[in-house]
């Protein structure tokens, strides 16, 4: 690593290293090339992940009119009434727009980041357990596994009714078993560093040591992690909402607005194109971020597998298996697969 | 390769503990199961809120809701229900909608029935296409063939797929006019002479694949063909199909198997979905309807059958995985 002797280098290169004896030397190859590339990547991501956020955060101080109320004639034609048109109901396409996003990626904002701090104080409690509460938290997170978080978010609101504590609480739990091996892994590797352990001996309880020494190490996989977990928590809040299972319909959001506008495409399509363009800007800009985040972290450009240094080291293990954590990764999260890649 | 390796070990003793292996595997299986229904369970049964209540109009009386109540056996414990629960499902009777009175087990298996063509025309052929192609890439990494498989596995994780799936009818279905916009299939005649519904759905579903097939099978094939081994084997001269086929392709084969029942979860999720964008019978369609009128035994059959996929999915896919990975077990860690 060519980066300063801080705590964080020296446990990255510790913890990737020590990657079950199948390292990457990536570092030493940090190229001027592969920098711009990922400065690009977070650049592009950052404006690509501003414009739906920015919809969601200054829509409905931009909307020209109430989202709810009738306007005029259903399914006018962009222009006639506003900028987009009407929809079946005769309201405003583009004020149902601005308004929706808050719908939407406030519930997944708020699932993403409850998820993310399950999943670390599930982490870190796991690393820091015995073997019965290892077994036991390996047997629940198997059987929310076993419950596909669309399936959750059915059951919950078949038990509960729509709202939107329920989709957030759902989500949530939905997003959290595959976060929990990440972060325990990462904090067994943790442990065992000298500085971990002179803590431990020096009497430190564990909110403290987490708080002092665990967390600022575990920050940037937290980071890189939870760009990734927002992404998959928009695409199940809206595919939630397509199915119906969203708060209840005047509510403007917009996997529910596509869902509505499907009958009615032929003669109106805005409803449906302007939240799938929203909707790809997002996952765009966050899959670049994401990229860039972990780049910076492994101190490389882009995907591990596309450059011409991660030969593997050892031929014996090149038959092995792709690396086991992010295959558990990705099959504790099934929907979203590019997770697989990190 | 297998058998040699492990001569050293009797044989009878390594049969034993694959035995003993499947079976603890097949144990824990079956527990993870019992704790997705069971936690599916609780969650709509333990309620503040009373479905009896709610099933019925706002203007009732005390008695209705009662009578309600016992009708749908909501008058005894929660904990009591569930057992009984687990017995009738033990004896293949998983209780009757709330809603048309049916037979939960037979309306579950109509839509089994429907949601098998989708998920199993998806996995016979994009499956073996989205392979070969990612292996072609791997082999190639940074040609254009490489370049344009990267871009469009790109672009179609940007979208969701329900959305993917709204696009796709606006194109084909309501400017060209192509393809049928609802994908109900007509129950008097076979599936086999309606193939044409089934094209969207098949088409979304294999798009929701590319990304994760793509990019992983072509990592793995990348990585395996730098390998120090397979250098070796073409310093020998070996090269072309040989090299694929003895060389790189076994090396492969583990994530496949991997591969595998990641596939069949995330197909199991968005053909809940895609059934929904386009009005297809299938399980996805029941679980959306059985929600929206909280009609809960169906629900609940829909759960374990979902869970039942995923665990045997998982499942299977471990033991072959094993199976495949050469000389697991034997190498020096």
């Amino acid at each position: 690593m060519i980066r300063g002797s801080s705590s964080r280098s020296r446990a990255n290169s510790r913890s990737r290293s020590s990657d079950r004896g199948r390292g990457r030397r990536g570092g030493a190859r940090t190229g001027s090339r592969s920098r711009t590339g990922s400065r690009t990547a977070l650049i592009a991501g950052a404006v690509l992940t501003a414009i739906p956020i920015a919809v969601a955060l200054l829509g409905p101080l931009l909307a020209p009119h109430n989202p709810d109320a009738t306007l005029g004639r259903p399914l006018a034609g962009p222009g006639s009434v506003g900028l987009l048109g009407t929809d079946q109901l005769g309201r405003d396409v583009l004020s149902r727009v601005l308004y929706g996003g808050r719908t939407t990626l406030g519930i997944a904002l708020v699932a993403a980041l409850g998820a993310e701090l399950m999943g670390v104080a599930g982490g870190i409690a796991v690393a820091a357990s015995g073997r019965l509460a290892r077994a036991l938290t390996g047997y629940l997170s198997r059987v929310l596994l076993a419950i596909p978080g669309i399936l959750l978010l059915s059951v919950l609101v078949a038990g509960f009714g729509h709202s939107s504590l329920v989709m957030m609480v759902g989500a949530a739990l939905a997003l959290t078993p595959p976060l929990v091996p990440l972060i325990a892994t990462r904090t067994q590797t943790l442990i065992a560093e000298p500085f971990v352990e002179s803590a431990v001996l020096s009497g430190s309880t564990l909110p403290r040591l987490a708080r002092r020494e665990l967390l600022p190490n575990l920050a940037p996989i937290i980071a890189a992690d939870f760009v990734v977990r927002l992404l998959t928590s928009v695409f199940l809040i809206c595919a939630a909402g397509f199915i119906g299972l969203g708060p209840a319909p005047p509510t403007p959001e917009w996997g529910l607005m596509i869902a509505d506008a499907e009958a009615t495409m032929q003669q109106q399509p805005w409803p449906i194109i302007a939240p799938a363009l929203l909707l790809a800007c997002l996952a765009a800009g966050l899959m670049l971020l994401s990229h860039a985040f972990i780049a910076y972290r492994t101190g490389a450009s882009g995907s591990t597998a596309s450059r011409p240094g991660s030969s593997v080291q050892d031929p014996r293990r090149a038959g092995g298996q792709l690396s086991e954590e992010a295959l558990e990764q990705a099959a504790t999260d099934p929907l979203r697969p590019e997770q697989v890649l990190r | 390769m297998h058998a040699q390796r492990a001569v050293p070990r009797r044989r009878a003793e390594l049969a034993f503990r694959h035995l003993a292996a499947g079976a603890r595997r097949l144990l824990g299986g079956v527990l993870v199961i019992a704790g997705a229904c069971a936690a599916v369970f609780l969650i709509m049964n333990w309620l503040p809120g009373d479905p009896a209540r709610q099933r019925l109009s706002l203007y009732t009386t005390p008695a209705a809701v009662a009578a309600e109540r016992s009708r749908l056996g909501l008058d005894r414990p929660v904990l009591g229900r569930l057992g009984d629960w687990f017995w009738h499902a033990l004896n293949g009777n998983l209780g009757y909608s709330w809603t048309s009175g049916q037979s939960v087990a037979h309306t579950l298996g109509q839509s089994i029935g429907n949601s098998a063509w989708l998920v199993g025309a998806t996995l016979v052929i994009a499956v073996p296409i989205l392979s070969a192609v990612a292996i072609a890439c791997g082999l190639r990494p940074g040609g254009i063939v490489d370049r344009a498989v990267l871009a469009v596995a790109a672009l179609t994780s940007a979208f969701p797929p329900f959305a993917i799936g709204v696009l796709l009818l606006l194109v084909f279905s309501a400017k060209l006019g192509v393809l049928p916009a609802i994908s109900s299939p007509d129950p008097t005649r076979p599936m086999l002479d309606q193939l044409d519904i089934l094209v969207l759905p098949v088409v979304v579903l294999s798009l929701t694949l590319v990304a994760l097939l793509v990019q992983v099978i072509r990592a793995q094939v990348i990585t395996v063909s730098r390998s120090a081994y397979v250098e070796a084997a073409r310093l020998r001269g070996i090269g072309g199909p040989a090299l694929l086929r003895r060389h790189i392709l076994p090396a492969v084969a583990p994530v496949l198997a991997q591969l595998a029942a990641i596939t069949v979860i995330v197909l199991a999720t968005e053909t809940v979905i895609v059934e929904v964008v386009f009005a297809y019978p299938g399980i996805g369609s029941l679980l959306q309807s059985a929600v929206a009128e909280q009609d809960l035994p169906v629900v609940q059959g829909v759960a374990l059958v979902l869970a039942t996929l995923v665990v045997v999915a998982l499942g299977l896919s471990g033991a072959l995985t094993t199976m495949l990975t050469p000389h697991h077990g034997e190498r020096p860690r």
